[in-house]
């Protein structure tokens, strides 16, 4: 019923563009491609929102997910729930030509239904931090807003060297990232948070475990003794309490127990280099605690 | 000296002749003879052995946990703490995380039993009136207004209790009445009212988990799955679960006859109503300090209570004790497990209960037909 109106808009907008075709390939390897730039976008995770408003396509974004905070704007564009319970009827009747997916949800189902539609699907999981700016390159490609992209897409990597060259070669510390208190979970060697804490000069302890974000015992965290651990609180929580009656822990009588001040770390965006700045500045001061504590 | 027990089997076994063939029955003192609790000696010789094989299990995991700490350094520090990193390990993580564990799996164990004498039900176990689920409605509740973990931990006790009141609310007629009927299942009105309560808890936890602004679904994990990991204060579980045994204690006897049905057991001098309620508060009160120690942890409240049943029968002053015992041991052991099978990851601890109690219990199950 509706591929037929659908395949006259696309015949449409593809004549009246006229242009080549545009393709990508994602970051599930699947090539996509566009009759023309996207103009009704729908995305369905507030990190790939971001990435599209950085993108400089934020203008062609008809529908995001639910939790979408950012950019401001963002807020305003209709909601089309979020990856466990996506509401089917609002996307199609969204009109979208291009529907963006953070890969990390479980919705393939949702996603295998939308192909009967015919909508291209283009996938951005970022596992490193230059990954975000493939993302970018890619949606501003996409949208036909590769100037804007390519800005975006620099930027985000002369911020990262800015941080690599400043703080990647200093003395190695080794770091425990706590995501939750209760079950204790950390991320793995994979997670991009890992990534951000080797920018910094640091070491995560348990890079080597298999999951992605494993729940490990406080005996493996007192056994490995790391120097410093960081955290980041939510409202009203001080996940770090449990840590400071453990004396023979290094991070707990250096006090080296860090609260982060930014959440971004975990949303692979452009937003995320913020977290990364912060998480450095940290790792340092901490390394300046140690420091002194061994003198 | 002319105590409702005595009575009781005296009425009994001129009521029942025919159940006289039944161990209670032969085994109750003659009238002549000072009374004292049949099989005593039995009980406690059941009771010492579980107490050593507990004992073995909290040594056993105070000595085991991360590859890096070898088991001869824990033994080193357990002596002479120190302030070594053995000694932190062993006294500041195992000593509160084991006996978290003890305290939690005997009342757990606890709470089954009294549920299942409460409700003549054998499928009885300590969540059926809904109170876990209400545990997770307050814990929730409060992460969704941004409480920080004291908070959250007194949202899921107060929910808990919540819930156990609502249903006694609810059903406090059900308690207070007497079912004349032994033919069909005693207490059809509150074990219903207890699912259903269950049943609308968890629409309402999906609920908040489908509005929540944050979807903090690790932070639910806890909820549903249950960790000894995190927890802050050994001594509550413990303390509850003493209390609660020596509350119960000298009610054991009326649990027996109450178990032969409500008119039975009114008609031998028990008086029912004030005895189900004492029941059902005990039983709450135990889950909701397991619950908020150390979250839901699924199979021991169930399988204990009958796994000893088919062991030692089915006379509750030697049942009771014996499941606070066997419950905390158990629960040890299998987070001791839990910790040390895949180190430095962890495992939901109520996956190795059922993984070590299903086999168990089965076995035990053919064994004795």
């Amino acid at each position: 019923m509706f591929r037929p109106a659908l395949f006259t808009l696309a015949t449409v907008v593809s004549f009246a563009a006229r242009a080549e075709p545009i393709s990508v390939v994602d970051d599930a390897g699947r090539t996509v491609t566009l009759a023309a730039p996207a103009r009704r976008i729908v995305s369905l995770a507030p990190s790939t929102t971001e990435l599209i408003y950085a993108a400089g396509a934020g203008a062609y974004v008809a529908g995001t997910s639910s939790y979408t905070d950012y950019p401001p704007e963002a807020k305003a564009v209709p909601q089309v729930g979020d990856a466990a319970m996506i509401n089917m009827e609002r996307i199609v009747s969204l009109k979208p030509d291009l529907i963006v997916v953070w890969s990390h949800v479980d919705s393939a189902a949702v996603l295998e239904k939308l192909k009967v539609f015919g909508i291209p699907v283009y996938y951005s999981e970022p596992r490193k931090i230059v990954d975000i700016a493939k993302s970018l390159t890619d949606l501003g490609t996409l949208a036909g807003t590769n100037e804007a992209a390519a800005r975006a897409a620099n930027d985000l990597r002369e911020r990262r060297e800015k941080l690599h060259a400043r703080y990647a070669g200093r003395p190695p510390i080794r770091v425990f990232y706590q995501v939750w208190e209760r079950p204790l979970m950390t991320v793995n060697g994979q997670q991009m948070i890992s990534d951000a804490i080797a920018l910094c000069g640091g070491v995560n302890i348990f890079g080597d475990l298999a999951p992605t974000v494993p729940t490990v015992n406080r005996e493996a965290v007192v056994a490995a003794n790391p120097d410093v651990i960081v955290t980041f609180n939510g409202e009203g929580e001080d996940g770090l309490a449990g840590w400071k009656s453990l004396t023979t822990l290094n991070a707990a009588t250096w006090g080296n127990l860090v609260p982060l001040s930014t959440p971004t770390l975990g949303r692979p965006s452009p937003r995320f280099l913020d977290g990364a700045e912060n998480l450095c500045v940290e790792l340092d001061r901490a390394r300046e605690r140690r420091g002194a504590a061994a003198k | 000296m002319d105590s409702p027990q005595r009575q009781a089997y005296a009425a009994h076994r001129m009521t029942h002749p025919e159940r006289r063939a039944r161990p209670e029955a032969t085994s109750a003192p003659d009238d002549s003879a000072p009374y004292r609790p049949a099989g005593f000696a039995r009980a406690v010789a059941v009771w010492t052995v579980l107490l050593a094989c507990a004992l073995a299990a909290v040594f056993v995991a105070l000595l085991l946990g991360s590859s890096d700490i070898g088991i001869g350094d824990s033994l080193a520090a357990l002596v002479s703490p120190g302030d070594s990193l053995a000694g932190a390990a062993v006294y500041q993580l195992r000593l509160p995380r084991t006996l978290a564990a003890f305290g939690t799996g005997g009342l757990l164990a606890v709470a089954g039993c009294l549920m299942q004498v409460l409700l003549r039900n054998p499928l009885a176990d300590p969540y059926i009136l809904g109170l876990s689920s209400g545990a997770a409605v307050g814990a929730l509740g409060a992460m969704l207004f941004g409480a920080g973990l004291v908070a959250v931990t007194f949202g899921a006790a107060a929910g808990a209790l919540a819930s156990s009141l609502l249903v006694f609310v609810l059903a406090n007629r059900d308690l207070a009445r007497l079912h004349i009927s032994t033919t069909v299942v005693d207490s059809p009105r509150l074990i219903l009212t207890g699912v259903m309560l269950a049943a609308g808890w968890g629409a309402v936890v999906t609920l908040i988990l489908v509005l929540a602004p944050e979807r903090n679904l690790r932070g639910m994990l806890f909820w549903a799955m249950g960790d000894l990991g995190g927890v802050e204060r050994w001594w509550p579980a413990l303390a509850a679960l003493a209390l609660i045994v020596a509350a119960a204690m000298p009610l054991l006897r009326q649990f027996n006859v109450l178990l032969r049905g409500d008119a039975v057991a009114a008609t031998l001098g028990v008086r029912v109503p004030a005895l189900k309620r004492f029941i059902f508060v005990a039983a709450s009160i135990a889950t909701a300090v397991a619950v908020t120690t150390a979250g839901t942890i699924g199979f021991v409240g169930l399988v204990v209570p009958h796994a000893l049943r088919l062991l030692v029968g089915n006379d509750q002053r030697v049942l009771l004790p014996a499941c606070a015992i066997a419950g905390g041991g158990l629960l040890v052991v299998a987070d001791t497990a839990a910790r040390t099978i895949v180190d430095p990851l962890q495992l939901p601890v109520g996956v190795v209960t059922a993984f070590i109690g299903v086999p168990a219990f089965l076995s035990l199950l053919l064994r004795t037909r």
